[in-house]
């Protein structure tokens, strides 16, 4: 049985973390109409019928494609070195992320 | 001479005989953009010095006696999505302000090996995610015909491009309507071909079950030259179908006597700016006298959840492709104290307001209930939108509907009013979710100047069949002019 749904601040916040975005409380409200407003678009979807029906899927291909089967030389590794941050030799240098104290959060989510 | 006149395929011509050269064409192309784009901030990035280059390639091409292509000396824009070898790709997004990628996509590689000289980027919807290219980081693209208005979107740049006479041919990548929408509102001609014609290996996705490379151009000799060259099989994306292309320049040039046609009835066309239903009355008229029979056709599965369908379909897949944005996988990098504040961080910084939120509605419906209740129904209703497509292209050739419910949209609505611009997809995401070919058809403009137009749409892999009615249709309303950009002077606020 499908039913409609409605988001609320507490599923909002549960998706603002697999989503990883961060949201100032006071956008919350904002954020809540726009996602409801388009489930509510979605609300007469669901009257459909569709028991009998499978998921769309790509399956109509005239000649489907193929590739061989072998190793490439891709000889970009260079150029992209030369677009590191922080080039350290032959590798990129990238800060450290995990437990660092060092880094302002003031006025952020 | 004034090369921004001339159609993609004059320049090409004359580039072959010697009548004037690629360099001359280039030089006179990135001139008009020089002068004039200020004013309607198309184009975001340009590579004078790789388009110069490959200019004289051609150019010495032909004075060898070599066949320099078919689009020889061709000047081409292409949407900032679309990966360019060594030139700025940013999606119109600050994730991605300074990457530079080592490849051309597919695409782009087949434009320029059919001789055409790649001058640069143009302006789009951040990551594609939007109708009226207001939400890049370069700044909102104005419309060409009127600068009160938007150019519709995400291919607002490209469109807009076109319709200034800064090229005659710009690519465009299509997952709802974002190549045939801004070429409505810019008044030109646009073409989503049907899913697995064109490669889409290089281009940055929105939503990989519904986009699609498309040319935008001033008339559809262009686009058919376009499509012989871009269309084919490519090792690179397993989607792209191998089979063997017709030559769809020659199928534009034949008639349409004796084919069928539909006209879309049973929507609201009360709801709708009373010229766009002009237009579908008048193209359908055209096709009578070409001799075509003209039927009337209902789609009402379509009709009422072809768009509700659609954002589920787009928002869901969205949200897991930019999920590789992160800060450490690709894109803008932010600190953080732990690792889950390094991407919120990175993501918040990275992705503006509009893609945020997009991200959130489609991790939202992938989500335990909603994934059920709005995801898998959304999934079904595709298939059943799939089989009315089928059901009527059994009986009819073609289809024409309207591209756009509205003329033009004023510019800032999508602010005002979000959900109207997304109600704004229902009639161009249908032939996405199919798979169709759709061309976004330029017949005329209002008294105020305003483009009007139809959509062509055809069974899948019926692209070339579907050029053929745009030709007839435009042979007897006329392709559209270059917008008068000259004339309204000024410099945009």
């Amino acid at each position: 049985m499908i039913k409609k749904m409605e988001m609320d601040e507490e599923r909002l916040r549960e998706v603002l973390g697999f989503s990883c975005i961060g949201l100032p409380e006071k956008e919350y409200a904002e954020v809540l109409d726009r996602v409801n407003a388009v489930l509510r678009m979605c609300d007469d979807m669901q009257e459909l019928d569709s028991s009998n029906v499978s998921p769309f899927e790509w399956d109509v291909m005239k000649a489907p494609a193929r590739r061989q089967d072998r190793a490439v030389v891709w000889e970009g590794r260079d150029r992209f070195l030369d677009q590191a941050p922080v080039r350290d030799g032959d590798f990129f240098h990238v800060p450290r992320i995990i437990a660092r104290d060092d880094v302002e959060m003031e006025g952020e989510e | 001479m004034e090369f921004h006149k001339l159609s993609a395929l004059e320049i090409a011509e004359g580039v072959k005989k010697g009548s004037w050269t690629a360099s001359e064409v280039l030089s006179a192309h990135l001139e008009r953009i020089k002068i004039f784009d200020g004013q309607i901030n198309s184009v975001v990035t340009l590579s004078e010095e790789s388009a110069h280059r490959d200019a004289k390639e051609t150019d010495k091409a032909v004075a060898e006696g070599k066949d320099p292509g078919p689009l020889a000396g061709v000047p081409f824009l292409v949407k900032d999505n679309f990966c360019t070898d060594g030139i700025r790709t940013t999606c119109c997004s600050k994730m991605l302000s300074d990457w530079i990628p080592d490849y051309d996509a597919t695409a782009v590689k087949r434009m320029k090996d059919a001789g055409a000289v790649l001058m640069g980027k143009t302006n789009m919807d951040e990551f594609a995610m939007g109708s009226t290219t207001e939400s890049s980081i370069f700044g909102p693209t104005l419309n060409p015909r009127d600068f009160n208005r938007v150019p519709g979107g995400s291919s607002g740049g490209s469109a807009a491009a076109v319709a200034a006479g800064f090229c005659p041919i710009a690519l465009g990548s299509d997952t709802g309507g974002s190549v045939r929408q801004p070429s409505a509102f810019c008044g030109v001609q646009g073409m989503k071909p049907s899913y697995g014609q064109i490669s889409r290996y290089g281009i940055v996705a929105y939503a990989s079950s519904l986009d699609q490379v498309g040319p935008i151009t001033r008339n559809t000799g262009d686009m058919a030259a376009a499509m012989d060259v871009l269309a084919g099989p490519d090792p690179n994306d397993t989607t792209c179908d191998a089979y063997e292309r017709p030559s769809f320049s020659q199928a534009a040039a034949e008639g349409i006597k004796g084919k069928k046609i539909a006209v879309l009835t049973g929507y609201d066309a009360e709801s709708m700016d009373r010229p766009l239903i002009e237009a579908i009355e008048k193209a359908a008229g055209y096709c009578r006298s070409a001799g075509a029979e003209i039927v009337e056709a209902e789609l009402p599965i379509t009709m009422k959840h072809a768009v509700a369908c659609y954002y589920m379909v787009a928002l869901g897949d969205a949200s897991s492709k930019l999920a590789c944005f992160d800060g450490m996988r690709y894109g803008h990098h932010a600190d953080g104290r732990s690792l889950v504040e390094m991407y919120k961080r990175s993501r918040n910084q990275g992705f503006g307001k509009e893609v945020r939120k997009r991200i959130l509605i489609g991790t939202c419906i992938l989500t335990r209930g909603y994934y059920e209740n709005y995801y898998v129904p959304a999934t079904k209703v595709r298939q059943m939108i799939a089989d009315e497509y089928a059901e009527l292209f059994k009986g009819v050739d073609a289809l024409i509907c309207p591209i756009s419910p509205a003329l033009p949209y004023k510019k800032g609505l999508v602010e005002e009013d979000p959900v109207r611009i997304y109600l704004g997809d229902a009639f161009s995401s249908i032939a996405n979710l199919a798979g169709l070919p759709s061309i976004s058809l330029n017949v005329g403009f209002t008294e105020e100047g305003l483009p009007t137009n139809v959509q062509l749409m055809g069974p899948r892999f019926g692209d070339a069949g579907l050029l053929g009615l745009a030709h007839v249709i435009e042979n007897k309303a006329g392709s559209p002019p270059i917008a008068d950009i000259e004339k309204k002077g000024g410099c945009r606020e």
